[in-house]
């Protein structure tokens, strides 16, 4: 009787290993694709209250500024003869993607012409609206510059905004 | 000895069954209606895809954390020759072959040379999208970059 169990149960196992068998098929999708270099800019820190720190823009205000009074946050004030300075700092930090680059070109232009009476400077040059001034052309990728800042006003400078923007163009070498 | 006889016979019944159930598919149909395929469509704005070749253009790195990086989507459709629906089957990948400058993902899973599991339990009878991302390191340097997904399913 035992025997005849096990040839039952053979029975079932050829069974079962025929109806188990499952179809396959296989298919090969090629990807291909073309990388292209890159880097990227962010300002990383300025004087002033920021936002957008650590893209590329950002917004520094300073709030109303004048000769006897505070220096907006970040900043410091120098009272000069006949003008007074606003100094801090701007930290910007280039980084590079698939590139050979070692290193790279950084120059600031302003975004208009500053009002009359006031001076921006970066690094201890002064910025202009009509052309690029460079500020290193050695940078080091994912390191962050910091590059001095100055806006001099003049005394005898108009009470107004002085609003403007600093334009900075990272170029690979 | 009686059941060694049962037991010969049976799998001698069995074996003359399936060959002759062979001989019967060889004589009136050739394809196999239990047989199943494979086939990819593209769901997104893809540049250039034939059934087999997905180009997925340029990539730029836009994210500071991350390499350049492109997803696409395709639709993985499960299909039995014979045209009948329902069940399930298990669906594969792996690099068939990779030039080793890319990272590729099939819904966040990274593939390499062994075969993983995509999903164990895919419809048969319908596409499934599934999301093939390529992330380039930033290390690498700019080219082409070229990678073959191998995919196999197989049904439960």
């Amino acid at each position: 009787m035992k025997k005849m169990m096990m040839g039952g149960l053979v029975l079932v196992a050829l069974v079962g290993t025929n109806a188990a068998q499952a179809a396959t098929s296989s298919g090969t999708l090629t990807v291909t694709g073309t990388v292209e270099s890159s880097i990227s800019l962010t300002v990383e820190s300025a004087g002033g209250t920021t936002s957008g720190t650590g893209t590329a823009a950002a917004t520094s205000a300073l709030g109303s500024i004048s000769k006897y009074g505070s220096a907006p946050t970040g900043f410091t004030l120098a009272k000069g003869a006949s003008d007074w300075t606003l100094s801090s700092t701007v930290g910007v930090n280039v980084e590079k993607a698939n590139l050979t680059s070692t290193d790279y070109t950084l120059t600031a232009q302003l975004g208009s012409a500053p009002a009359t009476g006031i001076v921006w400077k970066l690094n201890g040059s002064t910025l202009s609206d009509s052309a690029a001034t460079t500020l290193t052309s050695t940078g080091t990728y994912a390191s962050t510059g910091s590059y001095s800042w100055d806006i001099v006003v003049a005394d005898s400078a108009a009470a107004a905004a002085i609003d403007n923007a600093i334009n900075f163009t990272a170029t690979s070498n | 000895m009686r059941s060694i006889v049962a037991i010969t016979l049976l799998t001698a019944l069995l074996s003359s069954e399936a060959n002759a159930a062979t001989r019967r598919r060889a004589a009136s149909a050739p394809v196999d209606p239990d047989a199943i395929t494979i086939s990819f469509t593209p769901t997104d704005g893809i540049r250039t895809m034939t059934w087999t070749a997905l180009d997925v253009g340029t990539l730029a790195r836009r994210e500071r954390a991350r390499g350049a990086r492109v997803v696409r989507n395709v639709a993985v459709g499960v299909d039995r020759v014979s045209g009948v629906t329902g069940g399930t089957a298990t669906l594969r990948a792996h690099l068939q072959f990779s030039d080793g400058r890319a990272i590729v993902r099939i819904d966040g899973i990274t593939l390499g040379a062994a075969q993983i599991v995509i999903d164990p339990h895919a419809p048969i009878g319908s596409a499934i999208v599934h999301h093939i991302e390529i992330e380039v390191p930033a290390s690498v340097p700019a080219g082409e970059v070229a990678s073959a997904i191998r995919w196999e399913v197989s049904t439960n």
